[in-house]
């Protein structure tokens, strides 16, 4: 892999990405030397057994933890060695983040929860509104949005996550197990929202999870162990268009 | 990259909607109604302190210096130690002088009386009380508009019915009155009774001829004082001790400890008080060392007063750092609570400056409700204490409560808040997004 080349396809690229965490005097890595590209418009899913590193993979892709060592370039940018305030930036504007436990804030309501990134991105309030509006729409929640998160249904809270994560338009939608906590059919439903998503708008996907019913629906699939990706096969690819399959 | 991130400049953090963070802060508080109480109560437990002890310490300076600063009193002779001979010949010299309106002298010293005691062995117990030996006239004269305002006793102070000198009429050369402060009045001692006093290791029994009460109340909320009158002149009739030569030729002896001296308006405003200093000191130089200027006087009682008020200033200000300390703590607490939430907040790309900020916006909610409140206890707590010292110390202050005192302590309040919500504010935004997410809170 070249790492100086650049290339506008590409969304994420990563050279050689090693992430050790220190326990006592213990070493851990949790990351091993990931050489990695995810074309922009891909469908990856990730999966592997506790502990192979894939929710650490996903946390550095989605930059909100730093690589030990390794060069990483998200929609072009080199950013292993980013300040906090610029990869907060690109947390807010270019990265979506849908977790397990789906962690809307409590003390707002599904549309709030929505806004919020908005907020932070001084979008004004009448077009943060209005776009928070379609948003809870498009994932089906129209008649819930002044509801706080303890009055939602697990399948519900996880709609509203995903309309916040898509809140300031990101390039890449990172997901680490986002059907862990809901029923089969919900997470069935959850899965079409991503797939839509991919194929309807061209988001980057990546989903972390245990479940092959879940990581299968994904045309590329990585497994990892101890931090490492041992395979990369790709299916059928389900996003339309000419977007680019990855390696 | 769909929305690129920047820095607010000051102008657009003033008029973004997204500034206002203020519902989410008091949401966020009321999630724990009963914690956001205790602690309101606290700021405003420490806030009633804060203004009541800031109250009565410049209370203390006030009481202490605005009886000086309204009085007509430009000079004084006082000397630290000792008595004044001829006080009222050196009054009447300097009252003869061009800048100057007036002196007069005045004989402060404790004494002791025999009070009517039913219940002791020989019906009265000992007491030393205060006792003020003055010329009414023009003592009234010299006071300021206040002073005159809380003795509201003009009628005494032309009062002359003196049987020792002739029937009233004052020539200048004996004290006058003695005014005993203590609260003395009672049903075993009224107008016309006797009062044994202890003067020259004798006891000698004295009539009361008066009695004036004080009774002051509004902001200042002092306690009835009673003062008790007794003639001077018969004291030093009775006792021998103030008189000079015999028979006809015989005057009373001039003693005093304090010579005050008024002058002239013209005087005042030619700023003539040094210039009088030092003709006094030239023309009496035993007293050279002992004569001060209105100036000089006040900071004689700012040293004075120093003390009382650093330790009033210091009780406020300590329970207002403890206030501020627990609502610390508390925004420690509550920002641990909340530490995925916190988490999640960065991972979802909002910046340390809008947590930080989102912390400190609790707190100083907490902080403001509070001191609000508090505001209240204060007032009522101030005027309390102006009343336990005036019953139990026997000295009358008026309180330093106003409406700019309450702005300035609020803002105090405020600033030292925004300090103390800092550590918590920085606890928040210096968390490991990775590990706050997973944290079980």
């Amino acid at each position: 892999m070249d790492v100086g080349a650049q290339d506008t396809r590409i969304a994420i690229r990563m050279d050689d990405i090693t992430k050790v965490y220190e326990v006592g005097e213990t070493e851990i890595r949790a990351l091993d030397g990931v050489d990695l590209e995810i074309m922009r418009g891909q469908f990856v899913s990730i999966m592997g057994p506790s502990g192979s590193g894939k929710s650490t993979l996903l946390n550095v892709i989605g930059c909100i933890d730093t690589p030990t060592s390794g060069s990483l370039r998200i929609m072009d940018q080199e950013v292993s060695r980013l300040k906090d305030k610029d990869l907060t930036a690109i947390r807010l504007s270019t990265i979506g983040f849908i977790f397990q436990q789906f962690y809307l804030i409590p003390t707002l309501n599904a549309i709030e929860n929505v806004e919020l990134p908005m907020k932070e991105a001084r979008i004004p309030r009448d077009d943060r509104h209005r776009r928070a509006t379609q948003l809870l729409a498009m994932v089906g929640l129209s008649n819930r949005m002044s509801h706080l998160p303890n009055q939602l249904s697990g399948g519900e809270q996880q709609r509203v996550a995903i309309a916040r994560a898509l809140a300031n338009e990101p390039d890449i939608l990172l997901a680490d197990e986002p059907t862990g906590e809901v029923d089969s059919q919900t997470s069935d439903s959850i899965l079409s929202i991503l797939e839509d998503l991919n194929r309807d708008r061209g988001l980057t996907m990546v989903v972390v999870s245990h479940d092959p019913n879940v990581a299968n629906r994904a045309p590329r699939r990585l497994s990892m162990v101890d931090g490492k990706i041992v395979s990369d096969r790709s299916g059928p690819m389900i996003t339309g268009g000419n977007v680019p399959r990855g390696t | 990259m769909a929305m690129p991130h920047r820095e607010e400049t000051p102008h657009e953090l003033a008029l973004n909607p997204h500034v206002s963070r203020l519902p989410v802060a008091i949401r966020n508080l009321l999630r724990r109604p009963m914690r956001s109480v205790m602690t309101c109560a606290a700021v405003a437990i420490s806030m009633g302190l804060l203004i009541s002890m800031f109250s009565v310490s410049e209370g203390i300076m006030d009481s202490a210096e605005v009886p000086l600063l309204e009085s007509r009193e430009d000079l004084v002779i006082n000397p630290d130690q000792g008595r004044i001979e001829l006080s009222h010949t050196i009054a009447a010299d300097i009252t003869s002088w061009d800048e100057v309106d007036f002196a007069t002298p005045a004989l402060y010293q404790d004494m002791r009386v025999l009070l009517p005691e039913p219940d002791a062995v020989d019906g009265r117990y000992p007491k030393v009380v205060e006792a003020l030996g003055i010329v009414p006239a023009p003592f009234w004269e010299l006071m300021g508009e206040r002073e005159r305002e809380r003795f509201d006793q003009d009628e005494w102070f032309t009062y002359l019915d003196d049987p020792y000198f002739g029937n009233g009429t004052y020539d200048g050369h004996f004290t006058g009155e003695i005014l005993l402060s203590q609260n003395l009045r009672g049903p075993d001692l009224q107008v016309g009774h006797v009062l044994p006093v202890i003067a020259l290791d004798r006891v000698v029994n004295m009539t009361v001829v008066g009695f004036f009460d004080h009774e002051w109340a509004g902001l200042t909320g002092i306690a009835d004082l009673s003062f008790a009158i007794l003639h001077l002149s018969e004291l030093q009739a009775l006792t021998g001790m103030a008189w000079e030569g015999e028979g006809a030729s015989a005057r009373v002896v001039d003693l005093s400890n304090l010579v005050s001296v008024a002058l002239t308006p013209e005087a005042v405003k030619d700023r003539a008080e040094e210039e009088v200093a030092q003709r006094i000191r030239d023309e009496y130089p035993a007293y050279a060392e002992d004569v001060f200027t209105k100036g000089e006087q006040l900071e004689l009682i700012r040293q004075e007063t120093m003390i009382a008020e650093a330790f009033y200033f210091a009780i406020g200000s300590v329970s207002m750092l403890i206030g501020l300390l627990f609502v610390a703590t508390i925004m420690i607490v509550s920002v641990l609570e909340r530490t995925r939430e916190i988490g999640i907040l960065r991972a979802i790309g909002i910046s340390r400056r809008s947590v930080f900020a989102q912390v400190i916006t609790e707190a100083m909610v907490l902080v403001l409700a509070g001191a609000l409140i508090g505001i209240v206890p204060g007032y009522f707590g101030a005027v309390w204490a102006a009343e336990r010292i005036s019953t139990n110390v026997g000295v009358s202050i008026d309180l330093g409560f106003s409406t700019a005192f309450v702005i300035q302590a609020l803002l105090w309040v405020f600033l030292v808040g925004v300090l103390f919500a800092m550590y918590p504010a920085y606890v928040a935004i210096r968390m490991n997004i990775v590990k706050a997410i997973t944290s079980s809170h």
